[in-house]
């Protein structure tokens, strides 16, 4: 438990201002990058033209951009990402609402913290996926079978990241608040807030990669509205172009929304120490 | 002693309370998605103690095992290299990130397209989904060793491979970790996926195929062996963790870190 929270925190603040002293350039590192996807796409499409990549597995990168072009071009695609998009973030919001109360309590109150000890530990590491047969017995391919996975599935990062953000409050900090008077509202703006913050981000950050896998995968497996069906449709209907380009999308996808997570960090957290020393 | 059992107590009500309402309130019950816990228990143990456990459970169990562990070698090997060099670090970083992002169970398509349905289709999803995680953790915490420990490292001329394996990979041992516990769930979540959609054994596949025959009775049992496995492996991987980074929790109580 001990060495999960130590990385954490490393992960966010500690290691990474160390590394940046064994760092390579930030443009070569733009032009490295650029150059070897480049290749890589180069690679691709001279192996399905050579016809080293049969075209019935993998088509040509030029058909599979050609597709991906089209859809990005079309209003279904956009309201297939608006329905992964929503209840990923809807169910992401319901999870803050849970985890922000509990991990209070579970921080404050040793009854609460022991009482949940088991049922949390037990239904932390259950698959969510492996949920999906039930919920679809009760309630169908539904949005509420949806979030209802999402929930449960993102849930866990979150919590757990917020129970040590409480564990993290200084004792210190709350005494001389206590005995400058400070009352609640002070003392949760100016002493629970900050110290919790960085955790609830990092938590949040996981817990969104968390809610799109499920959402996608519920889209895909049990057939609710989205682009996880729309791949599941592209492969059935044997458009491999259209298919390669939705996944290609369903990774752009889960790049912005890592990169949205990490705008608001620095935004939220700009006085933070992992954040001063990246600017 | 006295502390032990009120913990015991605290630590125990709620799930003894939460059990034996279920076992109550669903005893009767007629409802055809709720059926009683002792017919699902009755099910767990005359199934999959029974034939499911060679036909199902341990198909499901070694495929698991094989790519997680493949995962895990891969992902802590090429971290390493990335981790080390910072120019392949730079020139992978857009693909590794993009592959990161993706959310794997898009790659079923794929699979089943190169693999065809079974094993190694199984494997390949848990492998490609699951290796990231622990890939760019170990990357991160190579890159964020202290440069003093590097710098005595150097000036002890230890050669190349002890600095790896006594330096710098105990040094990146909790980050990786954490790396690698991200990286088994996501396992644990392609394995039961993978079976849903391109297998013919596996607990996965049986509790897709029990929910669309509408055997409900079947599809709790197999929902609370999965959660038992998903428990169970965590456990292991705890252990594990705790053994092999026993030095360090040693090391933070000596000097009392943080």
């Amino acid at each position: 438990m001990t060495s999960s929270a130590l990385s954490y925190a490393s992960r966010s603040g500690l290691a990474s201002t160390r590394a940046r002293r064994r760092r390579v350039g930030a443009r070569t590192r733009v032009l490295v990058g650029a150059a070897s996807v480049a290749f890589v796409i180069l690679l691709w499409q001279t192996a399905s033209v050579a016809g080293w990549l049969p075209s019935t597995v993998v088509p040509s990168a030029d058909a599979v951009f050609i597709a991906l072009g089209s859809e990005l071009a079309s209003g279904t695609f956009w309201g297939e990402v608006g329905l992964t998009m929503s209840s990923s973030m809807l169910g992401l919001l319901i999870v803050l609402v849970i985890a922000t109360p509990l991990s209070l309590a579970i921080g404050r109150s040793e009854f609460v913290r022991e009482s949940l000890w088991i049922p949390l530990e037990f239904l932390k590491p259950i698959p969510p996926v492996a949920l999906i047969p039930l919920t679809l017995l009760l309630w169908g391919p539904s949005p509420t079978m949806k979030l209802f996975l999402v929930v449960f599935g993102s849930l866990w990062p979150l919590l757990t990241q917020m129970i040590y953000g409480v564990r993290e409050v200084s004792g210190v900090a709350l005494s001389m608040a206590r005995s400058y008077r400070l009352g609640w509202w002070l003392t949760t703006s100016r002493i629970v807030i900050p110290s919790l913050l960085p955790f609830t981000a990092t938590g949040l950050r996981v817990s969104a990669a968390i809610a799109l896998i499920i959402s996608v995968v519920t889209e895909m497996v049990a057939g609710a509205p989205g682009i996880g069906q729309a791949i599941t449709l592209a492969q059935t209907g044997g458009q491999l172009p259209s298919m390669y380009a939705l996944i290609v999308a369903a990774g752009l996808l889960g790049l912005a929304v890592n990169a949205a997570f990490r705008v608001i960090d620095r935004f939220l957290l700009f006085w933070h120490a992992s954040q001063r020393t990246a600017a | 002693m006295k502390r032990a059992l009120r913990l015991a107590l605290l630590r125990l009500w709620l799930p003894v309370v939460a059990l034996l309402a279920w076992w109550f309130a669903s005893a009767g019950s007629t409802s055809v998605y709720f059926p009683p816990l002792s017919k699902i228990l009755d099910a767990v143990r005359t199934e999959w103690l029974g034939p499911y456990f060679l036909q199902h459970l341990l198909p499901s169990v070694g495929k698991f095992a094989s790519g997680y562990l493949l995962a895990m070698l891969l992902g802590v090997a090429i971290g390493l290299l990335l981790g080390l060099s910072p120019l392949a670090r730079a020139a992978t970083d857009p693909l590794v990130q993009f592959l990161r992002s993706l959310p794997p169970p898009v790659l079923l398509p794929i699979g089943i397209l190169i693999f065809g349905i079974g094993v190694s289709m199984n494997v390949f999803i848990i492998v490609f989904g699951s290796v990231w995680a622990t890939l760019l953790n170990t990357a991160d915490g190579i890159r964020g060793v202290d440069e003093q420990v590097r710098d005595m490292a150097r000036s002890y001329r230890l050669t190349r491979w002890q600095r790896i394996r006594f330096v710098l990979l105990p040094a990146a041992g909790p980050q990786i970790f954490a790396g690698m516990r991200t990286s088994l769930q996501i396992a644990i979540i392609l394995i039961v996926v993978s079976e849903m959609v391109g297998a013919t054994s596996g607990i996965g596949y049986y509790v897709l195929k029990s929910q669309q025959s509408f055997q409900v009775v079947d599809t709790w049992a197999a929902t609370i062996v999965l959660g038992v496995l998903g428990y169970l492996a965590t456990l292991v991987f705890l252990q594990v963790e705790r053994r092999v980074l026993a030095w360090q929790t040693g090391m933070r109580r000596s000097t009392n870190a943080e």
